[in-house]
């Protein structure tokens, strides 16, 4: 079944000889709307160096999350290079980018996107089956332990609270021990509490297993957190750091 | 009723948005009643075109069946004072051509009809080349005329202006038949017709006491008497006539019944269709109303009643159904239109078309009812969301059953639907046989579905589980019995058209397998009709003295008919339906010394082979049964007007499956000495001898008839063949529906599949992976249906074999179930993949961001 298995490890280099996790070079993205074309990304620069717990701020519509999706090979640019975990995308087709996720990256949603079909242990075993992994259940089961779900393991989403199922989606990202973690607007669709909860183990997690961690968020107080903060704004990196107070939408 | 304005445009505001979502609905409805209606116009144009055609189908306004010998003379006066009169005889006969020796050349079995001048009273015979029937048939140079089938020419190679020989005569072919005006549809026709004058027929010698042989006299009436009043003075002035009298209204009995059987066979598939498109309703209906959730939670907020709720779209939806309804009625309404062009000279009634409103009428109920089975359902609990479940991020469908109410309305419409199949079939007990079975059978699906639904998350549930490690595994079982999958619905419908198909193929293969395979090797290669008393001797001595024959069997063979039961007159006798045949009209009686084989005895005893003394008469035990009479009761049958009583001695178990000769009555022999009679004969011989042994006898007796049982079968065969194509082919309109049900599931899981690919993507599944899961959860899907299918299909066909058709021998056509499961399974997996593609080719970047 597996024809298409590209291996992109063949164009990857060494990790440890580039110290950059996420590489961006003049990254310009260019959509068919119904009206004509659209710019999404104008032209992005990013380095992010290994072990980087990296905040991205700006308003809605300005790129964030489609720099996230770029940088976890689910879309395509227009053009640009796009170096992450040390292997250069432009040769990948996209079953070589799912490989490359299945090994190196680790992505949480605001809307978790668990299966409802599987249970909690289920859920965070499949990354680790399709890795291969000899003794997925038994990982699946200590990373949920880790979050605290070690009680839940036969619950399905639909028996778990939002914050439950956020953490499934955390133990799920980090299962494969990721190079790369993206988190897009983790506790979007959580309260407060439950959404701090969210972040404290999430820094957690990032501390312990010294991933490069891409956080997308609104909350000033949590892009503080991050070791880096960048803001972009129009398809842009428009600044780094919080000197400037971060854009605040409606949310 | 001051909400029914209200809920009415709420229902309109609501359908502005198209029907786009209600292809399947409409679909599913319009196949089934396009199919009854069709059916049901079909018959009624072509019972229509019987009336009109009445007379010259009759070939009268009154016909007079007169068993095996001419009326006398007084009766055919009494006729002839009532109208015109047109004897005509038919029997069946061999026809040959000579050479110039006088041997045989070409010899084949023909149904011979003698007609009079005045034929045909109604309609017109038509010949080709175009002549007077009275010169094609008229005496010329010595040899008369005959018109014969087109079919003759071919089997003895003769062509207009050619000598046939039947019995004993010449005859001259002058002209072949192309229309017969009162020869209607005769599945049963043996040969093809060879058309006589009736002065002719004395030349063939064929005529002679106690052979096959068919009296009718048609009368065209004058304006003294009515066909009534004629009927009356018949019956008065010859009350004891063994007669029967046919009027206008069965004209064509033979041909209105089969027409009611194909169009109760035509309504029960379109029910199948219904039913199975049923499922499809459901599931579009639950698919609207899921989408319908938050507009019915809003409304409940704004302060709608439940009961609002549920009309408004209740209203909608039977709005949806008479459109489908409408769509099958118009569709149904020109079938006989299309059937007029392509069947047209297949039949011999011109079928007379036009609206049937009560054809309509009857699909219409048929349509309304299904609909409304299987709308009330998710309806009903529609009616019940919660206005809190607007609050909440997802609704879920717990799957709880409608309120008592609209289960009580559900069990109604049920019992409706189930009671106007049969009261409205020709057949009401096959029509209540239809429903059980179809209970039964959706029963059965639906633990059957719920079976592999268990099994599938059993399979799934674990560590240790078979899945574990194969994701794609996993979640294609799981996607088998998640809420809301389609298993149970994909089961139901394409598992009953399936099943349907699975059992009309095997009881046709088994059908096939008992005509030309299933003959025990006893039963005879050759039967030979009309040997005349004299001959019986002679026709031994030819016979034994062939090579290659292996046993010959006489036995007598006379014409009678029952008259009286215990001193009851047969037609007051309570007969049951599948026995009349046994007590009304001419019957073929015999009667020997011993028991003949292939029968058992299960009652009384056999007399003793010189008995003497009071007639005695043994009877098939199932014709026994079915008059209700016991051994030592006793049975008057008539015998070429001679009325003889005798006592019952025994029943038999006849086995008529075995192809030998046997006979329902069989009378002690002195009962019957002297009653006129022929013999008849079988032979079983080698193979290939068949027509050294055909020649040797005819050669001697030409008055002799030969049915070759190979050639028999091989008609039968032939018949069979060609109605079972057709029988097939209309059941496959059952598995449409199905398959409907299966791309309306499909198409319903499309979402489903989007973004269960886009998840797979996110966390490092290849296409390849993806498309394995989808795949692997069509063919398992299409496995369990095919199975559950061809299980249920083949217990199907094995209770209608053996129980109905009482085959003893029943065969499972193994291959034929394994195709029926591989295209299932083929079905199910193109729909799946075709769905699958579209959703693999989707990009995973929009379904993830943020709402």
């Amino acid at each position: 079944m597996d024809t298409v298995d590209t291996n992109y490890n063949a164009s990857a280099t060494s990790d440890a000889s580039s110290p950059a996790a996420i590489v961006l070079d003049q990254v310009h993205l260019t959509l068919e709307g119904p009206a004509g074309p659209v710019n999404i990304l104008r032209g992005v620069d990013l380095n992010v160096s290994s072990g980087t717990a990296l905040g991205v701020v700006g308003p809605s519509g300005s790129g964030k999350t489609t720099m996230l999706m770029i940088i976890a090979g689910l879309e395509r640019i227009s053009s640009g290079h796009v170096e992450v975990a040390g292997t250069d995308f432009a040769p990948l087709d996209e079953d070589a980018l799912a490989l490359f996720r299945r090994d190196a990256v680790g992505i949480v949603f605001q809307s978790f996107h668990l299966i409802p079909t599987m249970n909690a242990l289920e859920n965070v075993t499949v990354p680790l089956e399709f890795a291969g992994s000899r003794d997925a259940f038994d990982r699946a089961e200590d990373q949920l332990k880790a979050v605290g779900l070690g009680h839940r393991l036969d619950h399905y989403p639909g028996q778990l609270s939002g914050g439950e199922q956020q953490r499934v989606a955390l133990a799920r990202a980090f299962a494969v021990k990721p190079k790369i973690l993206l988190a897009d607007e983790p506790t979007g669709n959580l309260d407060g509490v439950t959404g701090q909860q969210i972040i404290d183990l999430l820094f957690e997690l990032h501390d312990k297993s010294n991933t490069t961690l891409m956080l997308i968020t609104h909350d000033f107080n949590l892009a503080q957190r991050c070791d880096r903060v960048v803001r972009i704004a129009d398809g842009l990196i428009v600044g780094e750091g919080l000197s400037e107070s971060p854009v605040v939408t409606g949310r | 009723m001051q909400g029914l304005p209200l809920s009415l445009r709420f229902a309109f505001r609501e359908l502005r948005g198209g029907m786009r979502g209600f292809r399947i609905f409409l679909a599913c409805i319009a196949i089934g009643v396009t199919a009854i209606a069709g059916a049901t116009s079909l018959n009624e144009s072509f019972k229509a075109g019987i009336a009109a055609d009445a007379r010259p189908l009759l070939g009268g306004d009154l016909q007079i069946d007169a068993d095996s010998y001419p009326i006398g003379d007084a009766q055919r006066a009494s006729l002839e004072a009532g109208g015109t009169v047109s004897a005509q005889v038919q029997l069946r006969s061999m026809a040959r051509t000579e050479n110039a020796g006088g041997e045989a050349i070409n010899r084949t079995l023909i149904e011979l009809k003698a007609v009079e001048e005045t034929y045909p009273l109604y309609g017109v015979l038509e010949l080709e080349p175009s002549m007077p029937l009275r010169d094609a048939l008229a005496r010329k140079d010595d040899v008369w005329g005959v018109a014969i089938d087109d079919s003759l020419r071919a089997r003895l190679s003769v062509d207009i202006g050619d000598t046939i020989y039947v019995g004993e005569a010449p005859l001259q072919v002058r002209a072949v038949v192309v229309v017969e005006p009162d020869r209607a549809v005769r599945f049963a026709t043996i040969g093809p017709r060879v058309m006589i004058s009736r002065d002719a027929l004395p030349s063939t010698e064929l005529v002679q006491t106690g052979s096959l042989i068919e009296y009718t006299y048609n009368v065209r009436l004058d304006k003294s008497e009515t066909a009534e009043e004629m009927r009356g003075r018949l019956d008065r002035d010859f009350p004891t006539a063994t007669w029967r009298i046919r009027g206008l209204n069965q004209a064509s009995q033979g041909l209105e019944r089969f027409l009611d059987n194909v169009t109760l066979f035509l309504t029960l598939v379109g029910l199948t269709a219904l039913l199975t498109g049923g499922i499809g309703v459901a599931n579009a209906v639950r698919a609207h109303l899921l989408g319908r959730l938050h507009t019915i939670a809003t409304l409940k907020c704004l302060g709608a009643p439940a009961d609002t709720v549920f009309s408004i779209y209740l209203i909608q939806l039977a709005l949806l159904a008479f459109v489908g309804i409408a769509i099958g009625l118009v569709l149904g309404a020109t079938i006989p239109f299309i059937a007029a062009n392509t069947l047209g000279d297949l039949l011999p009634v011109k079928a007379e078309f036009g609206l049937y409103p009560s054809a309509l009428f009857k699909a219409t109920v048929f349509g309304a009812l299904t609909a409304a089975l299987f709308t009330l359902w998710p309806l009903a609990r529609a009616r019940d969301i919660p206005p809190a479940a607007l609050f909440r991020s997802l609704l879920v469908d717990k799957g709880q059953l409608p309120r008592r109410k609209y289960l009580i309305l559900i069990g109604l419409i049920a019992t409706a639907l189930a009671m106007f199949t049969i009261a409205t079939a020709e057949r009401p007990l096959y029509a209540f046989y239809f429903v059980s079975g179809a209970a039964v059978s959706m029963m059965l699906f639906h633990v059957a579905a719920t079976g592999v639904m268990k099994f599938a998350a059993r399979m799934t549930s674990g560590r240790n589980s078979p899945t574990a490690g194969r994701p794609t595994l996993r979640l294609a079982l799981a996607n088998l019995y998640r809420p809301g999958s389609p298993t149970t619905s994909v089961v139901l419908s394409l598992g009953l058209g399936l099943s349907v198909l699975v059992a009309i193929a095997l009881v046709e293969s088994n059908l096939n397998a008992a005509i030309s395979e299933g003959l025990p090797a006893d039963a005879p290669s050759m039967f030979f009709v009309d040997i005349q008393p004299h001959q019986e001797e002679q026709f031994r001595q030819i016979v034994t003295s062939m090579p290659g024959v292996e046993k010959v069997l006489t036995s007598a063979m006379i014409r009678g008919r029952v008259v009286r039961v215990n001193d009851v007159p047969a037609n007051q006798v309570k007969v049951a339906p599948g026995s009349r045949w046994a007590v009304r009209g001419e019957r073929s009686m015999s009667h020997a010394a011993v028991m003949p084989e292939n029968a058992r005895l299960t009652h009384g005893e056999w007399w003793a082979a010189d008995h003497d003394g009071e007639n005695m008469v043994s009877i098939d035990v199932e014709v026994a049964r079915d008059i209700g009479v016991s051994v030592g009761d006793t049975i008057t049958v008539n015998i070429l007007g001679r009325e003889i009583t005798a006592r019952i001695a025994s029943f038999r178990d006849i086995r008529w499956q075995s192809g030998t000769m046997n006979f329902t009555y069989i009378f002690s022999p002195n009962a019957l000495a002297g009653a006129p009679g022929t013999y008849l004969s079988t032979v079983n011989s080698g193979p290939g001898t068949e027509l050294a042994i055909e020649t040797a006898v005819l050669n001697a007796m030409p008055n002799v008839t030969v049915i070759q049982v190979r050639q028999a079968l091989d008609m039968a065969q032939g018949i069979l063949d060609t109605l079972g194509l057709a029988v097939r082919m209309t059941a496959a309109v059952a598995l449409v529906s199905g398959a409907l049900v299966l791309a309306g599931a499909v198409a319903a899981g499309h979402a489903r599949r989007i973004y269960e690919s886009v998840v797979l993507k996110v966390l490092g599944a290849t296409r390849g992976d993806v498309l394995k899961a989808f795949i692997l959860e069509y063919m398992l899907l299409g496995i369990a249906t095919g199975l559950i299918a061809a299980v249920i299909g083949t217990i199907g066909a094995w209770g209608v074999v053996t129980e109905i058709m009482k085959i003893i021998e029943w065969r499972l056509d193994y291959s034929l179930v394994l195709t029926v499961l591989t295209s299932c399974i083929a079905v199910t997996l193109l729909a799946g993949v075709t769905g699958t593609w579209r959703a693999m080719g989707t990009k995973a970047a929009p379904y993830l961001r943020n709402e």
